[in-house]
């Protein structure tokens, strides 16, 4: 070997040097370059400082061009509307342009990674992002009371100091114009027909939808091409947010004010009169009784259950409104013959009146602006489109779209023809509707109720966020735990993620 | 008798020959049968494998509302119905309402309610309803492809991704050798540490690391001109940070070629010394040329994976300059239950993976049986 060759040992020796120089270089480089406000998971994890002045490229135009600005759409299902409603938008504002996009539950953390690195888009959405606003993470969402917004005055509830009533820090951070999500039985009336059930009209009691549930069971494993009555697939969100939310309600001890006691800690959540029992225990008989497909916690929500009912290979679902246009967007035949049908979700089973849970007013949830955006050259025009968003123009545009009820004050109310606006919604506690008698309960859910109290970091009572409820449930459907093993869980949770 | 005998023999031998002809008469049958059923065993298993595929394309064209049906083959599509609605349609068919009116003369300046229904459209704008129903007729059974092809992003990003993946395998398998050889020279325990360390990647995930080497490689990248407007550079700079984290050295590159260079005797190395070889000549000559199984192994093992990244580059890439993972994973993602839209996508990206290793496959062959025969 010369002189000049390299031993192994230098080689090794000088790329360790190298590499030293390329991260001291990094470390100098951190304090010149720009930094963005970002958080992920839920938590106050922020890079690089609070203030953000990253931009997106194609934000930022020439002079005398157009402004383009990425905004997410709310629930990707209604992406094609939205682009309609932006393109209405670019119409009257001929200096934005709005570059729209959407992602899902599979792409969100990906997202929030990216945004954690600088991307900025002009206006996200909570639901997308699976990051709600809290006190925790508040420095991440624009103070919307500090930005002229001009609409608070219209929503029908105090929109403007809910969230900072219930935090303790300026806000709101987020909007949200609709009534809360509301889940119910909907199904294809033409099989239900082939059934001979008629649920609309006989189903008047908890016990008389479990013999209606019994009943179109039987009906459905006796035909060739129908593989289920009612179809149920896994959703953590679902199985946490909503369904303990809604099927309680069906019993005297079962209402919303137990439900947040046991939140509070004025109540325990495996005490014997847990309202949260009879959620288990109606999953576990509706597993037992055969009344949902084996396997629940290892179906796919859409792939398994909303595929199988657009194809009319099941009758029906316990959802919420997205699958009904889901169904007219497939072009399924039974949907566009107009032969989807619903009801409330919990007929009465102790004869009190019949309740349809709903999910509050979003307080926490809803169209954003990140803080980093009001540091860029564009933030006039992200106002601009945030508030028209959210103005009396929009707000119909956008509850035709997404068929939901806005809390909102309008001159004249939209005409809502999303399907299960019409079909089942319209028809609660309307007077001469099929359901005049029943009534809607939206008030505060015990999660929300209890927000400001959990503990960084900590599972929740459900532990959804990372999908723990799915073993809870999988443990409790195959008899490996009890009902009471099941809200002992819950109980123990909650000890160790409230400081309340 | 000597006739006798001679004759004898000469009934032996013809005997024998004919005895040795029925043999080999009955070799060649079942030399042939064998041929045919080894012939057969391959054509059912050349079309076993091919069903995934059919299957696959058939399906691209079924739409949801039919997906719990077999078909064996492309269905009759339903015309579109009058009653579909604007907001759903344009969902569904990846359709913006601003092309549906630039192509029935509607005023850009029009809103076209989420619940109008096309009939409405025909009645209040005066289109004859054929000139909707034409219009319509590309999106029915094609409408996965159409989705997908439409805008010719998807051909961007498959040139995007090719060139990742081209770049990468070159950069992963020169700089793993070079890694593996300056490894496999540590004999000292303290030394094999730094083996060892290498190979701890192997129990970190991708994920966890996302987001520190993210902002790691953004504060390089931000130091660059240009990076921060659209344009080449953006985009170059991007696609380099994708590159630069697959070619850095991973567990498995390092593990193979440590492992492999370590079992090349060292006087091997000596004697091209002696005989005036420079270490660079030892590699490029000697070295390589041994190298091929493990560099093959290292290439078909790592072309799908980085073929098939889409973390980093979802991440790291804009929307408009994305490779072909994430721009299927945010263009099927809005339609989560459109069938149509899923196999189409699957398969198109499945597609010119296949290409590569059809064309490259006497390559893949012949490196992976380089070292087989040698003694």
């Amino acid at each position: 070997m010369g002189e000049h060759h390299l031993s192994r040992r230098k080689f090794l020796g000088l790329a360790a040097v190298a590499g030293g120089g390329l991260v001291a270089a990094a470390c100098g480089a951190s304090s010149a370059t720009t930094t963005a406000a970002a958080a992920i998971g839920g938590a106050t994890t922020t890079v690089g400082g609070a203030v953000a002045t990253t931009t997106t490229p194609g934000a930022t135009a020439p002079a005398g061009e157009a402004v383009v600005l990425d905004v997410m759409t709310n629930a990707s299902e209604y992406e094609g509307a939205y682009r309609e409603i932006w393109n209405f938008f670019e119409s009257t504002h001929p200096g934005i342009k709005i570059n729209l996009f959407s992602i899902n539950e599979d792409t969100a953390a990906a997202h929030n990674t990216k945004v954690a690195g600088g991307y900025l888009p002009a206006i996200e959405h909570n639901q997308e992002t699976q990051i709600l606003a809290g006190a925790s993470n508040y420095e991440t969402f624009v103070d919307l009371s500090s930005i002229d917004f001009p609409w608070f005055d219209k929503w029908t509830w105090d929109v403007e100091h809910a969230w900072s009533k219930l935090f303790g820090v300026p806000g709101p951070r987020t909007l949200d114009p609709y009534q809360g999500y509301v889940l119910t039985w909907q199904w294809n009336e033409v099989l239900m027909q082939r059934a001979g059930l008629d649920p609309q009209k006989d189903v008047k009691t908890w016990d008389d939808m479990t013999a209606w549930l019994t009943e179109g069971t039987a009906w459905a494993k006796a035909q060739d091409d129908v593989s289920f009555f009612w179809n149920q697939a896994w959703h953590n969100w679902v199985f946490a947010v909503h369904y303990p939310e809604i099927v309680p309600m069906a019993f005297e001890d079962g209402t919303r004010q137990r439900a947040v006691d046991c939140w509070l800690g004025e109540a325990k959540f495996n005490a014997a009169d847990s309202p949260y029992r009879h959620f288990y225990q109606f999953f576990l008989d509706a597993s037992k009784n055969g009344w949902i497909p084996d396997g629940l916690t290892t179906r796919q929500w859409e792939g398994d259950m909303e595929a199988s009912y657009i194809a009319g290979d099941s009758v029906m679902m316990f959802h919420g409104p997205w699958p009904w246009d889901k169904a007219l967007a497939s072009g399924s035949d039974f949907a566009l013959n107009d032969m989807q049908r619903g009801m409330p979700a919990t007929p009465p089973a102790d004869g009190q009146p019949w309740m349809q849970a709903a999910a509050p007013p979003a307080i926490d949830n809803g169209y954003f602006i990140r803080t980093g955006n009001k540091e860029t050259p564009y933030w006039e025009q992200t106002r601009t489109a945030f508030n028209w968003l959210h103005s009396p123009e929009a707000i119909p545009l956008r509850a035709e779209a997404e068929g939901r009820l806005p809390l909102y004050e309008l001159d004249e109310l939209p005409d809502i023809q999303g399907p299960q606006f019409q079909q089942v919604l319209k028809e609660i506690g309307t007077p001469g509707g099929k359901w005049e008698n029943t009534k809607f309960d939206d008030s505060m859910t015990g999660e929300i109720v209890a927000a400001p109290f959990r503990k960084k970091g900590s599972v929740g009572v459900f532990d959804w966020e990372a999908n723990g409820n799915n073993v809870v449930f999988a443990d409790l459907l195959s008899g490996a735990i009890t009902v009471q093993e099941a809200l002992d869980i819950n109980q123990a949770n909650w000890e160790a993620s409230y400081d309340i | 008798m000597t006739t006798e005998l001679e004759s004898k023999n000469q009934e032996e031998i013809a005997d024998r020959r004919r005895s040795q002809r029925r043999r080999d008469r009955s070799h060649s049958r079942r030399r042939k049968i064998y041929a045919g059923l080894a012939l057969g065993v391959m054509a059912i298993y050349s079309v076993l494998t091919l069903i995934p595929f059919y299957a696959l394309a058939v399906r691209s064209t079924v739409p949801t509302k039919e997906s719990t049906t077999l078909h064996f083959w492309i269905p009759k599509a339903d015309e579109v119905n009058f009653d579909s609605q604007v907001g759903n349609l344009s969902m569904f068919y990846n359709l913006d309402p601003a092309d549906l009116k630039e192509a029935f003369g509607i005023p850009s300046t029009e809103y076209l309610g989420a619940r109008t229904s096309l009939r409405d459209i025909s009645e209040e704008y005066g289109i004859p309803e054929e000139e909707i129903r034409s219009f319509f007729s590309n999106f029915y059974i094609y409408n996965g492809w159409r989705t997908i092809l439409s805008d010719g992003r998807f051909f961007g990003a498959l040139g995007r991704t090719l060139l990742v993946t081209i770049v990468s395998l070159i950069g992963l398998t020169i700089l793993s050798v070079f890694t593996g050889y300056g490894l496999a020279g540590l004999r000292r325990r303290d030394q094999r540490l730094v083996y060892s360390t290498y190979l701890l990647q192997m129990v970190i995930p991708a994920m966890l690391i996302i987001l520190p080497q993210f902002l790691l490689i953004k504060w390089f990248t931000d130091l660059i001109p240009g990076f921060a407007s659209p344009g080449l550079t953006r985009v170059i700079v991007q696609l380099g940070s994708i590159v630069a984290i697959n070619i850095k050295g991973t567990a498995f590159s390092v593990l193979i070629f440590t492992a492999f260079i370590n079992g090349i005797p060292r006087e091997l190395e000596e004697s091209a010394m002696i005989d005036g070889a420079s270490r660079a000549q030892y590699v490029w000559r000697i070295l390589m040329p041994l190298l091929k199984a493990p560099i093959v192994a290292l290439i078909v093992v790592q072309l799908p994976l980085i073929y098939n990244q889409f973390l980093e580059p979802f991440v790291y890439l804009d929307r408009e300059s994305s490779t072909l993972l994430p721009y299927i994973q945010t263009t099927v993602g809005q339609f989560s239950t459109n069938f149509q839209v899923i196999y189409a996508a699957i398969l198109a990206s499945i597609i010119p993976l296949l290409v590569i290793y059809i064309a490259f496959r006497k390559a893949f062959v012949k490196g992976a049986l380089a070292g087989a025969v040698k003694g």
